[in-house]
């Protein structure tokens, strides 16, 4: 059945259907660490190990699609580890944004800061309504983007007005108004949320498969600006290399 | 004029956190000496405990742009010094929410002044916004990114900037580039309320907000620093 939570491991774990891989984070918050981090990567080296696979949903369970970073975690943490940290989100940030197979984002709950970064990595976003809210909180709790982060978000929006509302002055969303804006292609309630996300990955797809090649190099294109500012930061080329 | 006299042609008053810069300087056209005065109503806005912006012009004109008249008279070095690109920076970057209570015509360097803002209201049934750089035979220079930055691209762009189309309150919300608007009568309280809005229940941490503001605006903060600006053509004004 679409959505459920209770059939689903603890952690971050694949689930194929078809020609459809969701990768589910069932971890709490889902907030991203270096541990977290690498295990998305192995669960999307399992995706794109799939020849059979053409379509990616991600998706939270219960309350949190992603809350952002791990802020405490990374509070306990050296500035190397916190520079290591940042450079392997962008890493997988550039991964997502040029996933070879249509992504699409089924936002469960919360998405917060980094959790809204990931989610508009994503080709597609789809909401579930009732609960959950989307906001970018940084002036709120008083912590900027890094000036690479607020190139990509601003690449992903669709006006002037909507930066300045979600990433300037922190504005909470519900589903309903991101439908409004173009930051979610679809809405529904929760128990249709896979379906709806799987539906909308279909209407993309259409008749004709794509190469996976193709669309990754289509990708890379489209966003070579975001990417060419985050590959060039020094945080990403310290990691350049590793696994 | 007297300096003071000219200064007195924009006060600064507070209603509550929120400071209002009136401009009420006939057509509040931009000049060294006006934008001298503008930039120490904002040094004493800054200085205050202000949590918001409101700027507004008054009878039939919130701002007509540079005052051609007075730069035709300028000496090439005097006209070097005139400091519209820094001013515009300032409002672009200004460590609180700002917002443009666009009273009358807003044309030109107006248009972009009241662009730098944060939010922009209108009132109805009087006034023109509209960037003529286009039917001035002027390109944007400095202001290019600014306006990138502020105008959705696509038709409105195209409209708006490249073809100096004129809009009215109206036509000016349907496009995005201005919030909202209503009556002359009651624009004030429609900013006001809208800095209410915008500041919630704690306003905002000043320089978080320029940072972000910085980087949001990149490309036009960075076009319009000092040492970078492309100068006016003095001959083609």
């Amino acid at each position: 059945m679409a959505g459920e939570s209770t059939s689903c491991p603890p952690g971050y774990s694949v689930e194929f259907r078809d020609d459809v891989a969701i990768l589910w984070m069932n971890n709490g918050e889902n907030r991203f660490n270096i541990d977290t981090i690498a295990e998305i990567n192995r669960a999307l080296d399992t995706v794109e190990g799939s020849s059979l696979t053409r379509i990616l949903i991600t998706t939270g369970v219960g309350k949190f699609y992603s809350n952002g970073f791990d802020l405490n975690w990374l509070g306990n943490q050296g500035p190397e580890i916190n520079e290591e940290f940042v450079g392997r989100l962008y890493k997988l940030w550039i991964r997502l944004m040029t996933f070879p197979v249509p992504t699409v984002a089924a936002i469960n709950g919360h998405c917060y800061a980094g959790g809204g970064l990931f989610a508009l990595c994503h080709d597609h976003r789809v909401m579930r309504t009732q609960r959950g809210w989307w906001c970018f909180p940084e002036i709120h709790i008083k912590l900027p983007f890094r000036p690479e982060m607020m190139n990509l978000l601003q690449n992903k929006l669709s006006s002037p007005a909507v930066a300045r509302d979600m990433l300037l002055f922190g504005k909470k969303y519900v589903a309903e108004d991101l439908l409004k804006i173009d930051v979610v292609d679809d809405i529904c309630e929760q128990s249709s949320l896979i379906e709806v996300a799987i539906n909308r990955a279909r209407t993309t797809l259409g008749k004709d498969n794509y190469s996976r090649d193709m669309l990754t190099r289509m990708k890379e294109d489209i966003n070579n600006n975001s990417i060419e500012r985050l590959v060039s930061t020094p945080y990403y080329q310290a990691v350049k290399s590793k696994l | 004029m007297s300096e003071n006299e000219l200064q007195d042609k924009y006060r600064v008053e507070y209603v509550g956190d929120v400071a209002i810069l009136r401009m009420n300087n006939g057509e509040n056209r931009f000049s060294s000496p006006t934008i001298t005065a503008i930039n120490k109503a904002l040094d004493e806005i800054e200085k205050s405990d202000a949590k918001a912006l409101i700027t507004i012009g008054s009878g039939r004109f919130y701002s007509n742009g540079i005052d051609l008249k007075w730069m035709s008279q300028q000496t090439a070095d005097e006209a070097l010094k005139f400091a519209l690109v820094p001013l515009v920076n300032r409002v672009l970057t200004f460590p609180m929410p700002t917002i443009a209570a666009i009273n009358g015509h807003c044309y030109a360097g107006g248009a972009i002044f009241a662009l730098a803002h944060d939010y922009r209201v209108m009132r109805t049934r009087q006034g023109w916004f509209c960037l003529p750089e286009i039917h001035l035979k002027l390109t944007f220079s400095s202001f290019k990114h600014v306006i990138k930055c502020k105008i959705p691209q696509g038709r409105v762009f195209t409209d708006m900037a490249v073809f100096g189309k004129r809009y009215t309150a109206e036509q000016v919300k349907a496009t995005g580039v201005v919030d909202d608007i209503t009556e002359m009568a009651g624009l004030m309280d429609l900013a006001l309320h809208m800095a209410k809005q915008c500041l919630g229940k704690s306003g905002y941490d000043r320089e978080t907000l320029k940072i972000l503001k910085t980087d949001l605006y990149e490309d036009a903060v960075k076009e319009t620093s000092v040492g970078n600006q492309q100068l006016f053509n003095i001959a083609k004004l």
